[in-house]
């Protein structure tokens, strides 16, 4: 096995926690109005949406968005399933900044400083730069480098996102391993040449046809019950 | 002065690190055993000057296609080692000393006033270096970043203006929003075209002890002789408002 020299990772789910920044955004505008909808419905939705569109961005049958500009036209179409919130256009606003304050896994910060000081750690995501340096900069963390599709011209899970954000840093996929809790994205990445590492999923996903499969354990590089697991794992 | 900045971005080359002293004393290093006497300085002042500022020259009046950092300095690399008559380094001890430019040491003063300026503000070097580079030269020197701007991501390269805003829209900011910390004037003068607000470093050894300062058409919105004296005028004009 070639050495691993860089760990890229998948934030969104993996590290960063959307679901309750989403349900305590939603949260606070129905109690402020006194309505109740099921949150955690409202989270799974925005988020099953958000997937939805941007398989049809890279269908090419909308035209190119990057994370933010996907999440806001979203919420539109969401809204129409809960009638009874009524948003107004600022309290839209302000529902998207849930998602530039997601807050990390408790164990994640330290896991991060003991896999930085062996390893070049690094975020490759389809969420948008600003989302990651706004989740990033709220919960103290700090990466090597931050690479969003969104500059990359291709999107996870297409090869292209792992060759070129690997080849970003003068690295060869074989050179990097790819941090997950999503099957889809490490496999994708072993396809792309990447080391695949599975660290076990804090929460629910909604589930989006060819993306929602159960890990095959035996098939990756490393698979963790959790970061500080991980970090133990790959600073023996 | 009355400012709303949130982010301050960095150039990297001579405002963050000492490039000039540290590919010297690299050269040095590297062709130790082969007891060459040279002007050093001389040698790398070309490197950095008829080598990538002409490269970038060439580019941003589209002479030149945009090439990988370590491309353009490997060129010039080879260009110099025969102008030079410097023979039997190895292939890996050239390609070494290529990247010496990945290992870039730091002023003194940019590790304490970057965490000082950290706990108010968002950070970044915003360069034309490439991702790599700029990664390496981070990690050597463990800066503490809240992420990283290469204009590479854009395929342009600073002073072009539009690729300040390309840099402040990447975060969602507007450019007045954020401040440009540079030691060069171009760089800042673009950065204010773009609506940025700009701050000068003095850094007199950039170019070594017997450079002349550069010239400043005119003031810009802070000069500093460090960036811990940027972080505490930073705090003054904010505890004005």
């Amino acid at each position: 096995m070639s050495q691993i020299k860089a760990l890229a990772f998948d934030v969104g789910g993996s590290v960063f926690d959307w679901k309750s920044s989403v349900i305590r955004g939603i949260e606070s505008l129905t109690q402020a109005r006194g309505v109740a909808i099921d949150s955690e419905a409202f989270a799974m939705g925005w988020r099953l949406r958000k997937f939805q569109t941007l398989m049809q961005v890279k269908q090419g049958a909308v035209s190119r968005m990057n994370a933010d500009q996907i999440l806001r036209y979203t919420l539109d179409g969401l809204l129409g399933d809960f009638p009874s919130l009524n948003l107004s256009d600022e309290e839209k606003d302000q529902l998207m900044t849930v998602w530039h304050k997601m807050p990390v896994w408790n164990e994640f910060p330290e896991a991060l400083e003991k896999l930085k000081s062996r390893y070049t750690v690094f975020v490759l995501t389809i969420l948008s730069m600003a989302i990651v340096v706004d989740c990033s900069k709220f919960n103290g963390i700090t990466w090597d480098a931050i690479i969003s599709c969104e500059f990359l011209n291709h999107y996870k899970q297409d090869p292209g996102a792992y060759i070129k954000g690997a080849e970003l840093l003068g690295l060869k996929p074989e050179e990097v391993l790819m941090v997950a809790v999503h099957p889809s994205d490490i496999e994708a990445a072993q396809r792309a040449g990447m080391k695949a590492a599975f660290v076990e999923p804090k929460t629910s996903e909604p589930d989006v046809p060819g993306l929602s499969f159960p890990p095959k354990y035996d098939q990756y590089d490393y698979c963790a019950q959790t970061f500080m697991d991980l970090a133990d794992q790959l600073c023996k | 002065m009355k400012n709303n900045i949130k982010a301050l971005y960095f150039d990297v080359f001579g405002t963050v690190t000492d490039w000039r002293s540290s590919v010297i004393s690299e050269c040095q290093k590297t062709t130790e055993r082969l007891n060459i006497e040279l002007d050093w300085g001389e040698f790398v002042d070309k490197w950095r000057l008829d080598g990538y500022i002409d490269a970038l020259i060439k580019i941003s009046s589209g002479l030149m296609e945009i090439q990988p950092i370590e491309v353009i300095h490997m060129k010039k690399l080879h260009q110099l080692l025969d102008e030079y008559g410097i023979t039997g380094l190895m292939p890996e001890e050239i390609n070494h000393m290529n990247l010496a430019w990945n290992r870039l040491r730091i002023w003194d003063d940019v590790s304490d006033g970057l965490n000082l300026l950290k706990k108010k503000f968002m950070i970044l070097p915003f360069s034309n270096g490439d991702l790599r580079c700029l990664v390496e030269i981070s990690k050597y020197n463990n800066l503490p970043w809240d992420g990283i701007i290469s204009a590479d991501f854009f395929k342009k390269i600073k002073p072009d203006v539009t690729v300040y805003q390309d840099a402040a829209d990447l975060l969602h900011m507007n450019p007045e929003e954020i401040l440009m910390v540079a030691a060069h004037a171009k760089d800042l003068e673009a950065a204010r075209k773009a609506g940025m607000k700009t701050a000068y470093v003095i850094r007199p050894l950039e170019f070594g002890p017997c450079a002349v300062p550069e010239e400043k058409p005119e003031p810009f919105d802070y000069e500093v002789d460090s960036f811990i004296e940027l972080a505490s005028v930073l705090n003054q004009s904010s505890n004005e408002q």
